[in-house]
């Protein structure tokens, strides 16, 4: 899974999620791609397995790019504590995503073969996707 | 110099909120910059600029800008060199022009297209493009709208960098020679593939 090496701090506050991406919202590596439509979060493990529908959907050709990075952590409250005595101990990591934000991409492989891998990719994520295709200008 | 003719108008309104409203009329703002001249603001129509940056020539494309200004109406021949696009839907919703003149070079950035079939891709190996667009100087008479390059000669592990091009002489590279355009890589083993299929790997 996904996650940073190291950390300056282990647990962050949770923040608030506005605006559109008006960063890392092209297609910069690959000819196709999967672009979020809302603003959220996606965990490592959701990453995870969209990389894995999409490697066992393409097989051995071609080549995935993961434009997202999980770099905040998360914490929860072990079951059955009363509330209070301090915040969690970080449980999983996931990206703060914008509408807009590329999330992955796909090379070296035909139109259709990346529409459907993609189309598995984004059933595993937590927001909502668009399928693009590299534009010419 | 083939060039195509747009209208535009000044625009007197500046700022965020005036950049608003004339985008909710249809139009978007521009800038024209060069000739060491203060920067004219301008209002034109996004949809003929789209139209036109489809073209064979893509956002190289030299257009002639009609641009009115109360009674007058002055063409200057221009070239975008920035865009700025909408996140989600791609619309152009501002441009940065940069004044042409037939005798000036300019700088501009090409598209690169490959052809052909890799020996190294029928032997097993993945094409991979490296380098989508190539930094260039020339004449405007002398802007190409893609740089093909052919790949029928590379093998697994082969590549072809920017000084592997010869463009003529009347084009200068400004894209570093080391850049790498297409490589054929060698796929990845098997034990490699069965961890990235997320099969366990056996101790």
């Amino acid at each position: 899974m996904l996650m940073p090496k190291k950390t300056k701090y282990r647990k962050t506050q949770r923040g608030r999620n506005r605006g559109l991406a008006y960063r890392g919202n092209s297609i910069a590596f690959g000819d196709f791609g999967l672009q979020s439509l809302t603003a959220g979060s996606v965990t490592d493990r959701q990453i995870e397995a969209a990389r894995r529908a999409m490697t066992r959907y393409i097989k051995r050709g071609g080549k995935v790019w993961i434009r997202i990075f999980p770099d905040k952590s998360i914490t929860k409250l072990p079951a059955e504590t009363r509330m209070g005595k301090g915040k969690g101990s970080p449980e999983f990591w996931v990206a703060v995503v914008k509408p807009g934000h590329m999330l992955f991409e796909l090379g070296g492989v035909s139109a259709e073969v990346a529409k459907e891998a993609l189309r598995l990719a984004s059933h595993k994520l937590g927001v909502k996707t668009k399928y693009i295709v590299k534009s010419e200008f | 110099m083939n060039t195509v003719t747009l209208e535009a108008e000044v625009r007197k309104s500046k700022g965020k909120e005036d950049s608003k409203k004339l985008r909710a009329s249809g139009l978007i703002p521009a800038v024209i910059y060069g000739d060491k001249a203060e920067g004219l603001s301008v209002a034109l129509d996004p949809r003929a600029l789209r139209r036109l940056y489809k073209g064979p020539q893509g956002r190289n494309t030299i257009l002639n800008l009609a641009i009115k200004n109360e009674d007058k109406v002055e063409e200057i021949g221009v070239i975008s060199f920035q865009f700025e696009r909408h996140p989600i839907s791609q619309d152009i919703i501002h441009v940065d022009f940069k004044r042409v003149h037939g005798d000036v070079p300019v700088v501009i950035t090409v598209g690169v297209e490959l052809f052909g079939v890799a020996p190294g891709v029928k032997m097993g190996g993945m094409l991979v493009k490296k380098k989508e667009r190539i930094k260039m100087s020339c004449l405007p008479n002398n802007i190409m709208g893609k740089v093909r390059v052919d790949v029928s000669r590379l093998g697994i592990g082969e590549m072809i960098t920017v000084a592997d091009l010869n463009l003529g002489e009347e084009i200068q590279i400004l894209s570093s020679a080391k850049d790498i355009i297409a490589q054929v890589a060698a796929l990845r083993g098997k034990t490699d593939d069965a961890a990235s299929d997320g099969t366990p790997a056996k101790k």
